[in-house]
């Protein structure tokens, strides 16, 4: 395990970034319309996957998943269409299709804030509620008992 | 003492006599027998320094002693002038004391010796001496009638006598300290007392320079003035004043006095020297007046017998080498250790009296007492506030010279026979606690010695029966935030306790600790329930106020409270036995102390689950977060499945 670990640290940070810059590269070499289609819709993504910093990047991965689920629809359709950059552009143009991807990965990102923030605001007032009720507690074992011998 | 005006019961003092009497250098009361009341009897009154002869009024027992007053019944009682006493009750003596005149030798031997001789005889048969004869403590109705011998049970042994009517050996020892002596004292006092009648009582025998003459003289000389009259009833005199007690007859004998004015006196003069041995305030001839000056001057005495002077005045002066050889030795087989060596003066001075005078008392640093007078000795010193003598008298019973000085006596058979108890003396004396020490020894020895602590607040308490009404009465004038108990009462209870009290007792402590302030509870509780069971209000409230119950070692605060109102309602009662098995109630304190642990536990664990949430925040926030993360990622996730499904499906 430790030597699995010491693996995965020791690979090299760059490889991934190589590996996702040749994968782009492939992708606008030999596909330039489904690069196109997925670069527009999935902005938000590459937007929020820019920005983040926190490790494992939980907002970007479901700004991803949520606009994803919007843009697996046209790029269907590209794919039956023709695959040409015009076909992209033409899907490209109906705003729908851009609104629904971009408010998708919106959704991910709202949840992303909110979520959170009621989770916490829960756990506070359960820890309160049971602070509340320990506190009380000893109130009634000091009113009872003298602990300070 | 229910009834103040009651004592022991059945007897009372007579309310229309309420002048005091002087009998025998006490006061006494005229008293009545309640079931009799023509009968004439008194009361009299025992002092503190004078502790009463508890063990020969044991011995005494209930039947009366011919021509001697003997006691009925004793115990605690005020006098007309409202002050509290032990009374000592007997039959009024039937005149007033003797008086000189009148006397002829045929009725001395009538009224005089004859009575007393077989007064003497009954109580040498009960193993009772009576060392009180003197004039003033002889009673008769009147001319022709015989005399009475007074109360000799209320007070040490011949505490009260007079120089001239004590041998010098027991005339020298401090007050109280002559000890039960021997029949031949009786003897000695009685042909004092005749002698003194005779002579139609001289004035010369107050004097305080009886002492010295008798040493010098010796006694019937020194008492007649100088050489002593011949013939007749003086050769029966002679006898009963020789200095050996050996050589003074019995009084069997006595009531035969032809017989024993017959018996001859082989006994030579005692040596006198060429020239006196100067001592401050003494000029000294004899070996017998050499002692009493060691014994009264003790730095003295050691300083002239190391540099020699005691050596070469006995051989040159006295002629009497073998006794000089005899206190050499004696002086010689000292105690070299470092251990003895605080004492070894006083050790070989002890020795040397012994050597110089067989006859004379214990002697240490100053104090001249017999073993047996050890407890009058101390009652005296401790009432007169005699702390030098005190502290002379405890070292003398922790160094057990009692026991060495008895074991070199040849002429009192009787005081080797009480080494034993000597030793129960150092045991009490060394006793450590409230219960032991001096005071445990003054009233161990004295049975009857009341106690002396001021919490009694002047009542006299005797016996243990009496403590518990003593304090109670007292209590309302007591400081009421200490223990009713003192070191006095400590050793009195130790003293006068049975084995199950003295368990308790022992417990008592110093009253510092928890545990020892309730043994003072556990001890009361018990005495209550043994000696007293009446209420005691006034002693209870005291206990429970004093706070030898702490309820503070109770943990659980509504026990407490609970604890505290039937303490009170107890002490109310004045229960104290139930007030000490409500704080020593065992299955209660096990319920409290398992209570108390059970909730300091459970209030640990709060407290550290309270540190516990405290302290998690940070975590709580990232949990959320990542919770947070994983749902929007798990939504995200789901529409994307739902859209590649409906994508599937053609939708």
């Amino acid at each position: 395990m430790a030597r699995a670990a010491g693996g995965a640290a020791a690979r090299p940070k760059g490889s991934y970034t190589w590996l996702q810059g040749l994968a782009c590269g492939a992708l606008l070499a030999f596909a330039p319309s489904f690069a196109l289609l997925l670069t527009v819709l999935l902005a938000p993504a590459i937007a929020a996957l820019v920005l983040e910093r926190r490790p494992q990047r939980p907002v970007t991965r479901a700004v991803l998943l949520a606009s994803g689920a919007f843009t697996l629809g046209p790029v269907w359709r590209l794919f039956v269409g023709g695959q040409s950059l015009a076909a992209a552009l033409d899907l490209l143009a109906d705003p729908v299709v851009i609104a629904l991807a971009w408010l998708a990965g919106a959704c991910g990102w709202a949840l992303c804030v909110v979520l959170p923030v009621l989770l916490q605001a829960a756990s506070d007032a359960r820890a309160a509620a049971r602070i509340a009720a320990l506190k009380a507690e000893a109130e009634a074992l000091r009113a009872a008992w003298d602990l300070s011998l | 003492m229910d009834d103040p005006a009651t004592i022991a019961a059945h007897y009372a003092l007579d309310p229309a006599h309420p002048t005091p009497l002087s009998i025998g250098g006490l006061r006494a009361f005229a008293a009545l027998d309640r079931r009799e009341p023509a009968r004439r009897l008194i009361a009299v009154a025992t002092r503190a320094d004078q502790p009463l002869r508890a063990r020969m009024v044991t011995r005494l027992g209930p039947h009366p002693v011919p021509h001697a007053l003997t006691p009925l019944d004793q115990g605690p009682g005020r006098d007309p002038a409202g002050q509290e006493s032990w009374f000592m009750l007997c039959a009024a003596p039937p005149g007033p004391p003797l008086v000189a005149s009148g006397w002829t030798e045929a009725l001395a031997v009538r009224h005089l010796l004859l009575p007393a001789a077989a007064a003497l005889e009954a109580l040498a048969q009960r193993g009772v001496t009576h060392r009180a004869i003197r004039p003033d403590n002889m009673f008769r109705a009147g001319p022709g009638e015989p005399a009475m011998l007074g109360p000799f049970w209320a007070t040490p042994p011949a505490s009260l006598q007079p120089a001239a009517f004590e041998p010098p050996y027991s005339a020298m020892c401090v007050a109280g300290g002559r000890g039960d002596g021997t029949v031949a004292d009786d003897v000695y006092a009685l042909g004092a007392v005749i002698l003194w009648c005779l002579l139609g009582g001289p004035a010369a025998w107050a004097e305080p320079g009886m002492q010295a003459r008798k040493l010098e003289l010796d006694s019937l000389p020194a008492l007649c003035g100088g050489v002593g009259p011949s013939g007749g009833l003086f050769e029966l005199l002679r006898l009963m004043l020789a200095e050996d007690p050996d050589h003074r007859p019995t009084p069997s004998l006595l009531l035969a006095p032809d017989q024993a004015r017959a018996r001859r006196l082989a006994t030579r003069p005692p040596r006198r020297a060429q020239r006196p041995l100067d001592m401050p305030g003494q000029i000294i001839w004899t070996p017998r007046q050499l002692a009493y000056a060691l014994a009264t001057q003790p730095e003295r005495g050691v300083a002239i017998i190391r540099d020699g002077t005691v050596d070469r005045w006995l051989r040159r002066m006295l002629g009497d080498g073998e006794l000089a050889v005899h206190v050499e030795e004696t002086t010689e087989t000292e105690d070299e250790s470092e251990k003895a060596a605080p004492r070894r003066d006083a050790v070989m001075l002890m020795r040397v009296v012994w050597v110089l005078d067989p006859l004379a008392p214990l002697v240490w640093r100053g104090v001249a007492l017999f073993p047996d007078g050890l407890g009058g000795a101390l009652a005296a010193a401790q009432a007169m506030g005699h702390a030098a003598t005190v502290a002379s008298l405890e070292e003398l019973v922790s160094n057990d010279m009692l026991v060495h000085w008895s074991s070199l006596q040849t002429k009192r058979p009787d005081l080797p026979a009480m080494r034993q108890d000597m030793i129960d003396w150092r045991g009490w004396l060394n006793l450590r606690g409230p219960m032991g020490g001096i005071r445990r020894l003054a009233y161990g020895l004295n049975p009857l010695l009341p106690c002396a602590s001021p919490l009694l607040a002047g009542r006299v308490v005797a016996r243990l029966a009496d403590l518990l009404p003593a304090l109670d009465a007292a209590a309302a004038r007591a400081d009421r935030k200490r223990p009713p108990v003192d070191p006095h009462i400590a050793a009195f209870v130790g003293a006068r306790a049975d084995t199950a009290l003295l368990a308790d007792a022992a417990r008592i402590g110093g009253f510092t600790s928890a545990p020892e302030r309730l043994a003072v509870l556990q001890l009361f509780a018990r005495l209550q329930a043994r000696l007293h069971p009446a209420p005691l209000p006034g002693l209870a409230g005291w206990l429970l106020e004093c706070g030898v119950i702490e309820l503070d070692q109770w943990r659980g605060l509504e026990t407490r409270r609970m604890l505290k109102a039937r303490l009170a309602e107890e002490a109310a009662a004045g229960n104290i036995t139930a007030m000490f098995r409500v704080a020593q109630d065992e299955a209660a304190w096990q319920r409290d102390r398992e209570g108390a642990e059970a909730a300091a536990a459970r209030a640990a664990a709060i407290a550290h689950e309270l540190t516990l949430l405290a302290a998690h925040a940070p975590q709580r926030q990232a949990a959320a977060e990542d919770l947070g993360y994983a749902i929007a990622g798990g939504a995200g996730l789901l529409a994307l499945l739902g859209a590649g499904v409906a994508l599937g499906m053609g939708v």
